[in-house]
C-alpha cells in the first residue's frame, strides 16, 4: 500500500514539471500583477529572486543553465559559467518596470560585498537624467562636476 | 524590379494590369539539407583565381623559406677570417714565462684522457691571471675604456672584503662591503700604483659616467694601500633597490712618477663621484697604464639604504614601468553579458583595488611577515557551496591582483 503511494507520487512528479522555464511560465506571472489591497503594482518576485540590482542601475544575474550537464562541458565553460553577468539596457529597463520604486532606491548594507560595484568609474555618458537627477550616484551637496570629482571617488 | 522601372522599360500598350513579380530571388535562400551556408563564398579553401590563358599555373612559394644566395655570397673561410674591429691592448704586454719542461707524449696523452673523462680539475684559486673572456662577456673593458679595448692583468691584485674574496664577477653582499677591502698589490720594482674602485651601473644622475667609489693614487710599489694619497674616500657600492646586480670593478694603474689626476676629483657629494673613466684615462693616458683588474657584483641590501641615509640622501626605488593593459571602451550597459565584477574592475582605479587587497591582508596579519597559511581557504567546502564564485575567488585566489595578499613589495 505504502509502496504504491510512493510510486504514484513519483509518477505524478514526473509528469508535472516543477521547473519554471521560458516555456513554462504560469499565466498569473506572465504580466505585471496589480495588488488590490495596496492599490498599486506588486514587484515580480521571480525577478527579485533571480536578479540583483546594483545601486548604479545595473542588474546582474547568474549564468542560465550553469548547473546543467556540467561534466560534458569544457574547462573554460566550467569557470565562466560561475560568473555573475550583466544585463543589457533593455533587460535592465524591463526589470526596473517589474519591480516597485522601493527596489530602485539605492540600498546600503554593512559589509556589503557589492560595495565597490555600486558606483561606476571612467564613464562619460550623462550623469543626470531628464529630471536632472543623478542617475548612477548618490545625491550630493556639491553639484558642479569638477568639484565633485576632486572630492568624491564615485562618478 | 520596381513599378517605376517596369513603366520605364515596357510601353504602356504591353504592360500587364498588375506588376509582374520579376524581382523574385534567383536562388533559394537555404537548402533544407545544407542550410544557408551552402551559398556563402567558400572560406575554407583558397579560391583559385589566376589568369586562365596562361599555360602554367602560377606557383606560390612561401617567402619565409627563401634564402637569397646573393646575400650570402661570402664563404665560410671569409666569414671566419673577418673578425670585425681589431681590439687594442691598452695595457702591458704579457711576459712570456717559458714552461719549466716540455710535457712528454705520455703525459699529454694522460692529460687528454683525464679531461675526456671529466676528471681534470683546475684549482681556480691557483690560476694567476683572470680569464679575459669573463670580462669581455660582462663588457667591463667596453664600458670602462670604450669599445675594442682590453688589457692583460700583469700585476697580481688580491682584494678581499673580510672573508669575501674578489675574483672575476663573483657576487658579494652589499652589507659585507661596508668597510674598505684589504688589498695586496704585487711588487714589481720601482714605480707607483693607483687603485680605483668603480661601480659601472650605479650612476643615477643625468650626467654620463660611472661612480668612483674609491680612488687611491701614488701607492709606492710594495707598500700597503694606505701609504698612497686617498683622493676619494671609500664609499660602499650603492646598488639601488630594483636595479639588480651592479658590476663593481677594481682597476690597478701603474705609473713611473707620482701623479695628480688632471680633472679635479673630490668626493663632497655623491654626484661628484660620477665620472667617465674613459675620459679620465684619455687625459692621463701618457702617464697611466692599466696593469690589473678584478670585479665583483652586488645587489640591493638594507645596508645601501643605511649608507644613503647617512649621506643625507633618500634611497630611491626603481621599478619597471609596464604598459597599461589594453581595454575596450566602457559601455554603460554592455551589449553582451559580461562578468560584472571583472568588467567593472577593469575601469576602476587600480590603486583602489590594491587597497582592497591590502586591507584584507591587514585584517588577518601584520604588514610585515605575513603568515601564509598552508591552505588557501580552510573553509573551502562550506564557502564553495554558500558563496558566489566571484566572492569565493577573492578568498582563495592568489593570482592576478590577489597576489598582493601574500606577496607585497613592502616585504623586501
Amino acid at each position: 500500500m505504502l509502496k504504491n503511494s510512493v510510486l504514484t507520487a513519483l509518477k505524478s512528479s514526473q509528469t508535472v514539471s516543477t521547473f519554471r522555464t521560458i516555456a513554462n511560465i504560469p499565466a498569473h506571472e506572465h504580466h505585471i500583477r496589480f495588488d488590490m489591497k495596496v492599490g498599486r503594482k506588486r514587484p515580480c518576485s521571480d525577478a527579485l529572486d533571480r536578479f540583483k540590482r546594483l545601486n548604479n542601475g545595473m542588474w546582474i544575474r547568474a549564468h542560465p543553465g550553469r548547473n546543467k550537464l556540467r561534466y560534458m562541458k569544457d574547462d573554460v565553460w566550467q569557470r565562466t559559467s560561475t560568473y555573475f553577468e550583466t544585463c543589457t539596457q533593455e533587460e535592465c529597463r524591463i526589470l526596473d518596470k517589474l519591480t516597485t520604486p522601493y527596489w530602485l532606491r539605492p540600498k546600503h548594507y554593512p559589509n556589503d560585498p557589492y560595495q565597490a560595484y555600486h558606483v561606476r568609474h571612467d564613464l562619460s555618458s550623462p550623469r543626470v537624467d531628464d529630471r536632472n537627477q543623478l542617475v548612477r550616484e548618490r545625491k550630493k551637496v556639491l553639484l558642479d562636476d569638477t568639484t565633485s570629482q576632486r572630492h568624491f571617488r564615485d562618478c | 524590379m520596381s513599378a517605376a522601372q517596369y513603366a520605364r522599360l515596357v510601353p504602356k500598350k504591353y504592360r500587364s494590369r498588375t506588376l509582374p513579380k520579376i524581382d523574385r530571388p534567383w536562388r533559394p535562400r537555404i537548402v533544407a539539407w545544407a542550410g544557408p551556408a551552402a551559398f556563402y563564398p567558400n572560406r575554407f579553401y583558397e579560391i583559385d583565381k589566376w589568369y586562365k590563358a596562361r599555360i602554367d599555373k602560377p606557383q606560390k612559394v612561401q617567402k619565409m623559406h627563401i634564402i637569397d644566395p646573393a646575400e650570402h655570397s661570402r664563404s665560410l673561410d671569409e666569414l671566419l677570417a673577418n673578425k670585425g674591429v681589431e681590439e687594442i691592448n691598452i695595457g702591458f704586454k704579457v711576459m712570456k714565462v717559458s714552461e719549466a719542461r716540455e710535457k712528454s707524449v705520455d703525459e699529454k696523452k694522460n692529460l687528454e684522457r683525464i679531461s675526456r673523462h671529466m676528471e681534470l680539475l683546475i684549482n681556480v684559486d691557483e690560476t694567476k691571471n683572470p680569464n679575459l673572456g669573463v670580462y669581455k662577456h660582462f663588457k667591463i673593458f667596453e664600458h670602462l675604456f670604450g669599445e675594442a679595448t682590453f688589457f692583460h692583468t700583469v700585476q697580481q691584485l688580491d682584494v678581499s672584503f673580510g672573508e669575501d674574496v674578489v675574483f672575476s664577477g663573483n657576487v658579494i653582499e652589499a652589507a659585507n662591503t661596508s668597510a674598505p677591502p684589504s688589498v695586496v698589490i704585487e711588487s714589481l720594482g720601482n714605480a707607483f700604483n693607483t687603485l680605483m674602485m668603480v661601480n659601472l651601473d650605479g650612476n643615477p644622475y643625468e650626467k654620463k659616467g660611472e661612480m668612483i667609489h674609491w680612488l687611491v693614487t701614488n701607492i709606492p710599489d710594495g707598500q700597503p694601500v694606505h701609504k698612497g694619497a686617498e683622493v676619494m674616500k671609500y664609499l660602499q657600492p650603492l646598488p639601488f633597490y630594483g636595479t639588480g646586480y651592479h658590476r663593481v670593478a677594481l682597476i690597478l694603474f701603474r705609473h713611473d712618477e707620482p701623479i695628480s689626476l688632471t680633472p679635479n676629483l673630490n668626493d663632497e657629494k655623491l654626484e661628484d663621484r660620477a665620472h667617465e673613466i674613459a675620459k679620465i684615462y684619455k687625459e692621463n693616458e701618457k702617464v697611466l697604464t692599466p696593469s690589473g683588474i678584478k670585479f665583483f657584483q652586488t645587489s640591493y641590501d638594507d645596508s645601501v639604504k643605511q649608507t644613503l641615509h647617512s649621506l643625507g640622501l633618500k634611497s630611491p626605488l626603481y621599478s619597471y614601468e609596464y604598459n597599461e593593459a589594453l581595454k575596450p571602451d566602457q559601455r554603460e550597459f554592455p551589449e553582451r553579458p559580461q562578468p560584472f565584477n571583472l568588467y567593472l574592475d577593469m575601469y576602476r582605479d587600480p590603486k583602489e583595488i590594491e587597497e582592497e587587497v591590502v586591507e584584507k591582508r591587514l585584517e588577518t596579519a601584520q604588514l610585515e611577515q605575513v603568515q601564509v597559511s598552508k591552505w588557501r581557504d580552510p573553509n573551502y567546502v562550506e564557502n564553495k557551496k554558500t558563496l558566489p564564485a566571484w566572492q569565493h575567488e577573492k578568498i582563495y585566489s592568489r593570482e592576478g591582483r590577489h597576489k598582493a595578499y601574500i606577496r607585497n613589495p613592502i616585504d623586501s
